[in-house]
């Protein structure tokens, strides 16, 4: 079987992150790199193993005729990107948000229908081992119906607003939105009340600190973003009828409170079950702190599944829909902004 | 001449500014910030007619192309030196690429670069011998990798300038300065590893490559001036290096606190590095990320000691470091007290 021919638009610092799948993959076949600056696209075909750099497109997309393509760009050139990619029939990963609004991004998608192609928006942290785990907490009926979520991002804020409507905060929220959906069973929201700020010194960053209340259904999400506190994480919550659990995608760990044995006893069996985890996690985290496995590692699974899903003839490792309720909650989540 | 200074807020950048406009030259002085600008007004003082300063990032050339008119020569001193590689690719990298480009269309071909000591093959040579211009940099691609952030950037910098010198017939001059050392923080400059509180001295009477900062200002304008050294590569370190045990006396005779020394041999901490580094390469691909202390590479780069002469220096600018170690300090202590 032949490989897939990928090409990689934007060769900054998140390419890294999609270079090492692309890579290492039996898959896939690093066709092209490029980008604006020679020096850049030139690290890459050297560092690895890019069949060749490119700085234009159109001449990129003529003389390769990709299969698939990675646009890595900062958001504000996603939506050319991916038509002008669409268009030269490629599937195309874009890294979040592909558009600031769901308005900019059902074109796309209804283009990438027209031509038969995928169009996928970076979900990466779907696929960590954190998030992974805790689907397995709820497939397996562990945590009883899902009540709530709770999603806190402490983050470095850009200083300047990316020119998107959710300013500084936009960096993130596609992030928070798609996990706190998905946790939730990937239903429609009913409704989204947020309260946005701007607290740091950087007036350029627009919003810094967003406080925002999702209903869906029965159950609710809650998400916090703020470059604030310290230290950093990226903390989320699952509370179910029968249980809950924990866990944080920067330094990850996982602290279950689940029904064992009777009242008196229970709490104090989770608290022993969940010590000894930290335990593990510590050691766990300082192996993977040397060996380099990051927060980005669900990026290699979601790639693979996506590799191998092109390859096989399966769906998607997330679908249309998840994509546009992901953009739709944002959009409720910004109309609720009042700077 | 006019003189076109990129980098020129930053710590040997705010010195080559004085030390040209206090030789007569008149100076474009890009910077990044209002407080830079500032400093460096103050900085120059009574010259400051001569000082012209320019507020922009040099990848976003609209901000400062136009004040290339009329330019002479272009002293090249701006890098990114922190935040890991990819900032680093872009602050120095891509910025030089910008500056390179901005410059040919121009038509202004002299150039005074200033790369760093960082760039030779310090792995290639035995310990004890001489290290002057006749050593080539760190070419091989393989071994480019295995170097520390900052020492690949400036390796690919130093490409980029090469590759300018001969497309577009720069008159070029690359001058490889050791650690600069003399601004706030006088326990720098290649002096050791700081582990918690403790100072690891790694041979401890390792002759340090380095060069006081007004000395290196100097050498740096003279290269400008003169037109031998045009087609030239050339290293700066001062007459008068100190051991890392006699600089660590001198500043404690000053009041500078030094934290408390362990010394370790240099031979120790290469056969530790050189195990880790082949069970690094055997059982986990060479993926472990290894305090830099314990990278072959990288301690070699920093501790390994050698014979490094400036005979090429002075021979070609007619300089004379003006300032000995201990009146560096002295001058350097005095500046840390003014208000």
């Amino acid at each position: 079987m032949s490989r897939i021919k990928v090409a990689v638009i934007g060769c900054g610092a998140i390419s890294q992150e999609h270079f090492r799948y692309l890579s290492s993959s039996e898959l896939v076949d690093l066709a092209a790199v490029c980008d604006v600056s020679p020096s850049a696209g030139r690290y890459a075909v050297d560092r690895f193993g890019a069949s060749k750099a490119y700085t234009d497109v159109a001449t990129m997309l003529t003389e390769v005729n990709p299969d698939a393509i990675h646009i890595l760009t900062p958001p504000g050139s996603h939506r050319a990107l991916v038509e002008q990619c669409l268009r030269a029939d490629a599937h195309v990963i874009c890294e979040k948000p592909i558009t600031f609004t769901s308005a900019e991004l059902m074109p796309l998608l209804a283009l990438a229908g027209e031509r038969g192609r995928w169009l996928l928006e970076n979900h990466n942290y779907r696929f960590n081992d954190q998030t992974i785990a805790l689907d397995g907490y709820l497939s397996s009926g562990a945590l009883g119906d899902v009540h709530s979520v709770d999603v806190v991002m402490s983050v470095p804020m850009p200083d300047s607003d990316l020119g998107a409507p959710a300013g500084a905060v936009h960096d993130y929220i596609t992030h928070a939105s798609y996990l706190a959906l998905h946790l939730l069973g990937d239903r429609d929201v009913d409704d989204v009340r947020a309260r946005w700020r701007l607290t740091g010194p950087g007036r350029a960053a627009r919003y810094d600190d967003l406080a925002a209340l999702i209903g869906v259904g029965d159950s609710h999400a809650t998400i916090r973003i703020s470059g604030v506190p310290r230290p950093m994480a990226f903390r989320i919550v699952v509370r179910g009828s029968k249980g809950a659990v924990e866990t944080d995608m920067f330094q990850p760990y996982l602290r279950a409170d689940l029904e064992r044995g009777d009242a008196q006893l229970g709490p104090l069996v989770n608290h022993a079950a969940n010590g000894f985890g930290l335990l593990k996690a510590t050691a766990r985290n300082l192996g993977n702190k040397i060996l380099q496995k990051g927060a980005y590692h669900g990026l290699d699974r979601f790639l693979a599944r996506f590799y191998e899903a092109l390859a096989a003839g399966g769906p998607p490792p997330i679908s249309v829909a998840e994509l546009v309720r992901t953009s739709r909650l944002i959009d409720a989540l910004v109309a609720e902004a009042t700077l | 001449m006019k003189l076109f200074i990129t980098g020129a807020g930053g710590f040997l950048g705010t010195a080559v500014v004085e030390q040209a406009t206090r030789r007569g030259h008149a100076v474009v002085a890009l910077v990044r910030s209002a407080s830079s600008e500032q400093s460096l007004r103050e900085r120059v003082g009574d010259t400051a007619d001569a000082l012209e300063t320019v507020r922009g990032d040099l990848r976003r050339p609209d901000d400062w192309v136009g004040a290339l008119a009329g330019v002479d020569a272009v002293i090249h001193l701006a890098a990114t030196k922190s935040g890991g590689f990819y900032p680093q690719f872009a602050g120095t990298v891509i910025a030089t690429e910008s500056l390179l480009a901005a410059m040919a269309k121009a038509s202004i071909d002299r150039l005074i670069h200033v790369s760093t000591f960082s760039v030779y093959d310090y792995q290639a040579r035995a310990a004890g011998s001489r290290l002057d211009e006749s050593v080539p940099a760190e070419t091989a691609e393989s071994k480019v990798m295995g170097r520390d952030d900052y020492a690949r950037t400036k390796l690919y910098q130093e490409r980029l300038v090469a590759e300018a010198a001969i497309e577009h017939g720069m008159a070029v001059t690359i001058l490889r300065p050791g650690a600069v050392w003399g601004g706030d923080d006088l326990w720098d400059g290649g002096t050791g590893q700081i582990v918690g509180p403790l100072w690891v001295a790694a041979g401890d009477g390792v002759t340090n490559k380095f060069t006081y900062v007004e000395n290196c200002a100097e050498a740096i304008v003279l290269a400008a001036e003169r037109p031998e050294s045009i087609g030239q590569t050339i290293n700066i370190v001062d007459d008068d290096p100190p051991s890392q045990r006699d600089y660590a006396q001198m500043l404690r005779q000053r009041g500078v606190d030094v934290p408390k020394a362990v010394p370790v041999p240099f031979a120790l901490l290469k056969a530790m590095a050189t195990v880790l580094d082949k069970a690094n390469r055997r059982f986990v691909g060479g993926r472990a990320r290894l305090p830099s202390m314990l990278v072959p590479a990288h301690l070699d780069a920093r501790f390994k000691p050698f014979d490094c002469p400036n005979d090429r220096a002075k021979a070609v600018l007619g300089w004379r470091p003006r300032y000995s170690v201990a009146e560096g300090l002295d001058r350097a202590i005095a500046r840390r007290r003014q208000p």
